[in-house]
């Protein structure tokens, strides 16, 4: 149990080389402070998820959305949508943390694989740009935003 | 006072230098007078020695020829004319009893009972004889004649002492002034020898005592203590630039973060004070969490800003493949182009390569084609290009977008500056700076061309080569601070 035990870092340190330093000496995941609490959990229950080693499913019902990644569909209600890469990325990243506040640090992290923030409103504008294709026709919205911490798909 | 001074300069390496070099130098001039005075004083006697024998064998001649009467003769001419440069003669006869002695007058007495004792004794040929108080000696040399009579010729050694007494003074006389010499002369050798070394530690102790801007003159010798000092003037130099760098950036942070926090606490406030409900409260402390989000963007952004142009911004230099670069950069403002209606693209040849930080490399692009697309209307067009010019690689981020007006120009790259079209956009005034101090960091430059309402265009320009550039280019980048 311990030697699988998953280790996270939590540090002021935020420097890239403090960064690979704490990921090279064994941890698993890098947080620096300050940091959101949400993203803590997200993170952690990613670790475990990931130390657990439950097969992700290949395929995901959340509400009335519901996603294939091997076939890369995706359809709410009846309703079929289409999305670009980054976008389906973006969903696909929501979904398998559905319920769970994201932030932008790490959509960034996981959708363009960029490790640092660019201080720009790139992941407002791909999140505004999913939100149209899976919210706008429908009364229920999955996407709401926290502000000041990130973005959670959750049932209303 | 003057004792403690004299114990401080004994402690100093000056003051060891002169010493070894003037005890060295004295000490081989006495060696070389000790050798000549040896080689003198040797020649004195056997030139006396020498002088005796022929004396000696003189008279033996005279002896041989005409008897003692002869002897008797020669000798009382001698004692007549009491020559200067004479000889002391003593002939004795068969009984050892002296029958005939001359003695110069103005030599020390002699013990000649002495000559008539030691001359019953084994015949010695050289009988040294002391004079009354042991100054001089009476060297005398003996010889057999036919007849049972013997024969005695010697020389005081006053004579030769007095000459090797003249050298000893000379010697003296020469060797007070020489010593003198030696000491002055390995003085004025250490000072001089050792002045940068002096100037250095002035020059620490100023600083030690907060004078940052001294510096020891160099001696423009090209020696190793040429080299030490220029050395120490530049690590004090970049030392000074750090602290100052430091110094200022502590002053900013303190300055820029008061604004946010000021927001912070004015929102967290305002929800205490009025009866909000759940919901208000909620937007109140949404806001916070917001407003600390940018206090801590922006403690980042003015961490990175300083870090690079004080020169201690670590970077991971790489190998880049420009258009590559480039492309995971647009790729990431794709949507934000697209959204707006402005058409991102970018014209490069397809072999640019650059040695920079990758990570940092990014984070300009990204701040270059932020702004281009954040000030180009719908329906414009942002271009980024890179080119190779010699050694330089040149990369652009053109844009049709509402440009800055000429005035405004300088401005743009200070901290924190916001031109006036700018203030109605999200940010936080450092894009610009921290691009220019990562840019200067790799030992670049970055221009900028505008003209309001057309455009601009901002031009990055990297030595393509980096890999020499490292402490060169910190001195340089300090020197533009």
């Amino acid at each position: 149990m311990l030697r699988s035990s998953p280790v996270i870092i939590l540090s002021a340190k935020r420097s890239v080389d403090d960064r690979v330093k704490g990921l090279q000496t064994g941890g698993d995941d890098y947080l620096t402070k300050p940091f959101s609490f949400s993203e803590l959990l997200a993170r952690v229950q990613g670790l475990i998820r990931r130390a657990t080693r439950t097969s992700e499913p290949t395929s995901l019902q959340f509400g009335d959305l519901s996603m294939d990644f091997l076939t890369r569909e995706v359809s709410r209600g009846c309703k079929k949508i289409d999305l670009q890469p980054r976008e389906f990325a973006l969903l696909e990243y929501l979904m398998r943390n559905r319920g769970r506040v994201v932030s932008k640090t790490m959509i960034l992290e996981h959708v363009w694989d960029y490790s640092f923030d660019p201080q720009t409103n790139v992941v407002d504008v791909l999140v505004c740009r999913l939100r149209n294709k899976v919210d706008r026709d429908f009364d229920e919205k999955m996407i709401h935003t926290m502000r000041g911490v990130g973005y959670v798909l959750k049932l209303p | 006072m003057f004792l403690s001074s004299l114990e401080h300069l004994r402690g100093t390496v000056g003051f060891r230098l002169t010493l070894w070099y003037s005890g060295i130098f004295i000490l081989s001039s006495v060696l070389l007078f000790g050798l000549a005075y040896f080689f003198l004083s040797s020649s004195l006697i056997r030139k006396d020695e020498e002088a005796i024998q022929v004396r000696l064998k003189e008279l033996s001649a005279l002896y041989q020829t005409g008897g003692l009467e002869y002897v008797e003769r020669e000798v009382t001419i001698e004692k007549k004319f009491e020559r200067r440069n004479s000889f002391f003669v003593r002939l004795a006869g068969p009984d050892r009893k002296t029958l005939l002695v001359i003695f110069p007058y103005q030599w020390s007495d002699f013990n000649m009972k002495e000559l008539e004792v030691k001359g019953l004794e084994a015949d010695p040929r050289w009988i040294r004889l002391p004079s009354k108080g042991s100054k001089h000696f009476l060297e005398v040399a003996s010889t057999h004649l036919a007849g049972g009579y013997l024969l005695q010729a010697g020389k005081s050694t006053e004579e030769r002492e007095r000459i090797l007494r003249h050298f000893r003074e000379i010697f003296a006389a020469v060797m007070i002034p020489l010593v003198l010499c030696g000491f002055i002369g390995g003085a004025f050798l250490s000072t001089r020898a050792l002045q940068p070394i002096r100037h250095v530690i002035d020059a620490i102790h100023s600083i030690s005592t907060g004078k940052m801007d001294a510096r020891a003159p160099s001696p423009r010798s090209g020696d190793e203590l040429d080299e030490l000092v220029i050395l120490f003037n530049a690590m004090v130099e970049k030392i000074e630039s750090l602290i100052n760098g430091m110094r200022g950036t502590l002053d900013n942070v303190a300055h820029d973060l008061r604004t946010p926090m000021m927001r912070l606490r004015g929102i967290a406030e305002m929800a205490l004070q009025s009866n909000c409900s759940a919901d208000g409260c909620r937007e109140s402390l949404a806001d916070c969490l917001e407003e600390s989000e940018r206090i801590l963007e922006m403690l980042n952004a003015l961490m990175d800003i300083s870090e690079a142009e004080t020169g201690v911004m670590k970077l991971n230099l790489t190998r880049i493949h420009v258009p590559a670069m480039i492309d995971e950069v647009t790729d990431l403002y794709r949507y934000v182009a697209e959204d707006k209606g402005i058409e991102l693209e970018m014209a490069s040849p397809g072999d640019v390569t650059l040695t920079a930080d990758p990570a940092r490399m990014r984070q300009v692009l990204g701040n270059l084609i932020d702004n281009a697309l954040k000030y180009t209307p719908e329906g414009g067009r942002v271009q980024v290009t890179a080119q190779v010019r010699g050694k330089e690689v040149l990369l652009g981020v053109t844009d049709t977008g509402i440009g800055i007006p000429a005035e405004e120009i300088p401005r743009i790259w200070d901290r924190l500056y916001r031109g006036d079209q700018s203030r109605s956009q999200k940010g936080l005034g450092l894009g610009l700076s921290l691009v220019r101090a990562i840019v200067r960091a790799h030992g670049g430059e970055v221009d900028v061309q505008s003209e309001p309402g057309k455009g601009s265009t901002f031009t990055i320009t990297l030595p393509s080569d980096n890999l020499s550039f490292s402490s060169p280019s910190i001195i340089e980048n300090l020197s533009k601070l």
